[in-house]
């Protein structure tokens, strides 16, 4: 099987990712760099618990081939950058909410949502359903995530927000 | 400062949402294989051909085993399941063939390298066809099946099991005057878990023995299962488990475990099998689809004088939790009310569909769902009010269940004030232009599935306690909230200084899993003896060193102290020292198990047990909106009250009864499971199976109920798995109240709401249980029942 080596800079690393024609990002990730925070709870799309950020914007890493990542610059819950500081916000209002249950959905919704609030996708309360669309939570029922995200929201500053 | 009732947050969380928790799917060991099954395309069929050969022989594969390298039998009931099909397949999903790769490439190469060819038989799909009497029987060989409980059982054909309730005479009463008869027939569907981590596990052969690192709820079980599916000594496997991503019931029996073990033996490498989504989809161990047909015997003065049900239980090609759980349709189904005289069989039945099994509140959830259709049913026919039929007709002290089963506490009673008190003005409750309002209430009553736990605890000499249990953290929290707790409340330190060390079943003893909101009550009482057993020994210590009597001492804040006198005091650290020194280190030890519950001797057949451990009560009440349009139901105001016993974490608790409802709410509204005629489930994944989203779930207020009675540790009960149980009846209630037509199918998705609205439910009867009674059962009655059966 070919296998062919691309340049990913990872969380600020430059990174050399042996890859073969179908492997997803996520694959290559977790199987290549152990990147285990990068969780697959369906490999199809459709519950958000892979998402990274890849080139600034979020994208689910088990639809993205590794191969159309090369010479790009992913980031997961556990990089450095500029949406750190924000992530680790949002991670402490989930455990302060006590919205952590088995977890498996919090690195992706951590991810997605520094991401949104980054770009102002998400700018009210009313956002934040809308927005975790894609992220399935099985064990929480969701409340306790909104409002941690929330609470993050009304901490920030105002250009990141609308105006009430 | 008392560690109970305190809202500590959880240790694990931090790391968890940084992702750094690493979970049994995400271990990586050196030399590590990739392994898969393959599995069947048919859901009936002989293997006529099967040539593993080639694929044997392809680079990078390391082992292909077939069936025999699994020479056990699996069930819980009845041992009816191998690991790996013997010459014929009975589900689409079935296993045939187990491999092990260098990388998931090759692993996915051999497996389509290997040659089978099954001469497809046509399958027995639904329950209606497994029980014509011309059908085929999908296990010709069910007598010579062991039976693993000690239950006299009634079986045979495609009936793996049969659970009865007889208590005085049913006909008489139903051919009395002075009473109406009310009949109501249900179907439900099945429900997938969809743990968003899938089935998952690693082994390693080390050391002539298997380790095997796996996502489950019950260790043991599948240290021990392992073995027997092997043919190998039970303590030649250790299972360990990391933390699981969630499992509500799927993770209750063996899975992969066999297979990765077998490979590990195969091989001499660790082998890591991880579930796909869509294999999760076709062979999850859903909550199972029922048919259920009710009929009650109504007096003037509105008491029910007798009630006789009969329940279907799709248990799939293998029997798995199915048998066990025929015995709860006695004590929810036909729970929540005093009744007269009652007749019950309900069946669990083999077809050529996946196995179910365990999934949250089980089957309470539909036998609440009937229940209290039924009941608001009873009120609209008989024209008499809900609130009043279920204040009257509730289990009160000293009323006796169906199985004769004495209970104690007006709990029902108490929580229907509570719930009462929750309820909004009407204009509280926003309902969208030109849609239909509703509201519906539920009462609910389940348990704690009791059984054996053992704990030890090392109170070490830095004043910290390491409790050692079998104890799993699936999610809920209870091993890091709940029991970190009680160990602290009973030694006097903080929560904080109590690790619960992860599960391993060469460090703790035996234990039933967590799971059945046992974990908090079970392990929660083992780990409050052991605590009891070395704060003794603590106390000894310190009366020597401080040369006070023992009784004269208590511990709190982490100091021993004289009673009276807390100028006097001693660090838990400095006597656990002390004592170290002296005569080697502080530990406790501790085991628990149910007290058992009497019933009427002659009432129940076929039943794992007979009444409830520390039943538990709930009552939930929502409102609803449905457009007439569409058929959808938003849901716009949820309520819970739950009786807790006591709550050791309140938050924790809140936050079960939110994910709980969330659950039921998928149940009730949104996830439907369908099988085609070849017996395939059409749903493949989260596309086409619609999981509750955070804009469909709204915020439930609830108030934990406290003080009722329970042997749990500080008087707890369980609190994790109770949340789902009434959503779906409750919502059923609500939406027959906005339409003003009963609904008698779950889910209640919208072609089914607006097929209610056009009065389809009013007449509707599932055909195959329109006869009488005694035409379901398996087996001589009488013999079972004893001579009161007639
Ligand atoms: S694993 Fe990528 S969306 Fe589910
Ligand atoms: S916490 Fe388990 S899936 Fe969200």
């Amino acid at each position: 099987m070919k296998r062919d080596l691309i340049e990913v800079v990872v969380n600020d690393d430059l990174r050399y990712l042996p890859c073969s024609g179908l492997m997803s990002l996520a694959e290559a990730l977790r199987d290549e760099l152990h990147l285990t925070s990068v969780k697959i709870g369906c490999s199809e799309g459709t519950c958000g618990s892979c998402s990274v950020i890849l080139d600034g914007e979020p994208v689910l890493a088990c639809l993205t081939p590794a191969v159309a990542c090369d010479g790009r610059s992913v980031r997961t819950v556990d990089g450095p950058g500029e949406l750190e500081h924000l992530q680790r916000e949002l991670r402490e209002a989930l455990c302060e909410a006590d919205a952590v249950q088995c977890g498996m959905c919090i690195p992706g919704i951590v991810v997605l949502a520094s991401a949104l609030i980054a770009q102002g996708e998400i700018r009210t309360s009313e956002d934040i359903p809308q927005a975790l669309v894609g992220s399935i939570c099985r064990c929480s029922g969701y409340t306790r995530i909104v409002s941690a995200i929330e609470q993050v929201l009304v901490s920030q500053p105002s250009e990141r927000r609308s105006t009430p | 400062m008392t560690a109970l009732g305190m809202n500590m947050r959880r240790r694990d969380a931090a790391d968890k949402a940084a992702g750094r928790t690493v979970y049994a799917s995400d271990v990586i060991k050196p030399r590590m294989l990739h392994g898969a099954v393959l599995r069947s395309g048919v859901a009936s069929g002989v293997i006529t051909h099967l040539d593993v050969e080639l694929a044997r022989s392809m680079p990078g594969v390391r082992a292909v085993l077939t069936a025999e390298a699994f020479p056990g039998l699996y069930g819980v009931g009845i041992a009816d399941h191998p690991w790996l099909a013997r010459g014929e397949v009975r589900y689409v999903g079935e296993p045939i063939v187990a491999v092990a790769a260098d990388s998931p490439l090759i692993l996915q190469a051999a497996l389509a390298a290997i040659e089978v060819m099954i001469e497809e038989r046509t399958p027995v799909v639904t329950m209606a066809e497994a029980l014509d009497p011309d059908a085929p029987i999908l296990h010709p060989d069910w007598a010579e099946y062991e039976v693993l409980v000690d239950v006299d059982v009634a079986r045979g054909g495609n009936v793996a099991w049969q659970a009865t309730v007889v208590r005085g005479d049913v006909d008489e009463v139903f051919a009395r005057t002075d009473v109406r008869i009310v009949e109501s027939h249900f179907r439900v569907g099945r429900q997938n878990q969809a743990s968003l981590e899938t089935r998952a596990c690693v082994a390693t052969d080390s050391d002539g023995r298997l380790v095997i690192e796996t996502s489950t709820q019950v260790p043991w079980s599948v240290r021990n299962w392992t073995a027997k599916i092997l043919g190998v000594d039970s303590s030649s496997v250790r299972v360990i488990v990391p933390p699981v991503g969630g499992g509500f019931g799927m993770k209750f029996e063996v899975g992969l475990e066999p297979y990765a073990a077998a490979l590990a033996r195969a091989t001499g490498q660790p082998v890591r099998l991880v579930n796909s989504r869509m294999e999760e989809m076709a062979t999850a161990l859903c909550r199972e689809n029922a048919e259920i047909r009710l009929r009650s015997a109504i007096t003037a003065d509105g008491r029910i004088a007798a009630r006789e049900g009969v329940v279907l239980m799709d248990c799939g090609a293998y029997s798995g939790e199915q048998p066990f759980l025929t015995t709860m349709t006695a004590h929810t189904l036909f729970g929540n009310y005093e009744l007269g005289s009652v007749r019950l069989n309900s069946q669990a039945v083999y077809t050529n569909t996946a196995p179910t099994g365990a999934f949250r509140a089980c089957n309470g959830t539909y036998g609440t769902f009937a229940l209290e259709r039924h009941t608001d049913e009873i009120c609209r026919q008989l024209d008499l009010d809900p609130e009043d039929f279920r204040a009257c007709n509730v289990l009160k002290d000293q009323s006796l269940g169906s199985t004769g089963q004495v209970f104690s506490g007006n709990v029902h009673h108490e929580l229907l004030e509570v719930i009462a008190g929750m309820r909004p003005a009407l204009d509280e409750v926003e309902v969208p232009a030109g849609w239909l309002r509703g509201r519906g209430t539920a009462v609910g009553t389940w348990f704690v599935f009791v059984g054996p736990s053992a704990a030890t605890i090392n109170l070490n000499a830095d004043g910290s306690a390491t409790l050692v249990t079998a104890g799993v953290e699936i999610g809920s929290g209870s091993t890091v909230q709940a029991i970190p707790q009680i160990v602290a409340e009973v030694l006097g330190i903080s929560p904080e200084s109590v690790v619960v060390m992860q599960a391993d079943t060469d460090a703790a003893g035996y234990d039933v899993g967590v799971g059945g909101g046992r974990t908090t009550v079970s392990l929660g009482a083992a780990a409050q003896e052991a605590a009891l057993d070395v704060r003794g020994k603590l106390l000894d210590a310190a009366s020597e060193l401080m040369e006070v009597s023992p009784r004269d001492l208590e511990v709190r804040d982490g100091r021993v102290m004289v009673v009276g006198d807390p100028s006097t005091t001693r660090s838990v650290a400095e006597v656990a020292s002390y004592a170290q020194a002296q005569y080697g280190p502080l530990i406790g030890n501790g085991a628990f198990t149910t007290r058992g519950t009497e019933c009427q001797s002659g009432c129940a057949a076929g039943h794992m047990i007979d009444a409830l451990d520390i039943p538990i009560f709930t009552v939930h009440e929502c409102e609803v909106a449905v457009d007439p349009a569409t058929g959808v139901v938003r849901v716009l105001d949820y309520r819970v009250a739950q009786d807790v016993g006591r709550a050791i974490n309140p938050d924790a608790i809140r936050g079960q009864i939110q994910g709980g409802v969330a659950q039921g709410l998928g149940y009730a509204l949104s996830e439907e499971i369908t099988i085609d005629a070849r017996g395939c489930i059409e749903q493949r994944g989260f596309g086409d199976y619609r999981l509750p989203l955070a804009g469909d779930v709204p915020a439930v207020r609830s108030e934990l109920h406290e003080g009722a009675p329970s042997y749990g540790p500080f008087g707890a009960k369980g609190a994790g798995e109770i949340p789902i149980l009434n959503v779906a009846a409750a919502v059923g209630n609500a939406i027959a109240d906005a339409i003003g037509e009963p609904i008698s199918e779950l889910p209640m998705t919208p072609p089914r709401v607006l097929a209610a609205m056009r009065g389809t439910y009013r007449q509707f009867r599932l055909d195959h249980l329109n006869e009488p009674w005694h035409f379901y059962v398996v087996g001589d009655i009488d013999a079972q029942h004893g001579p009161r059966a007639r």
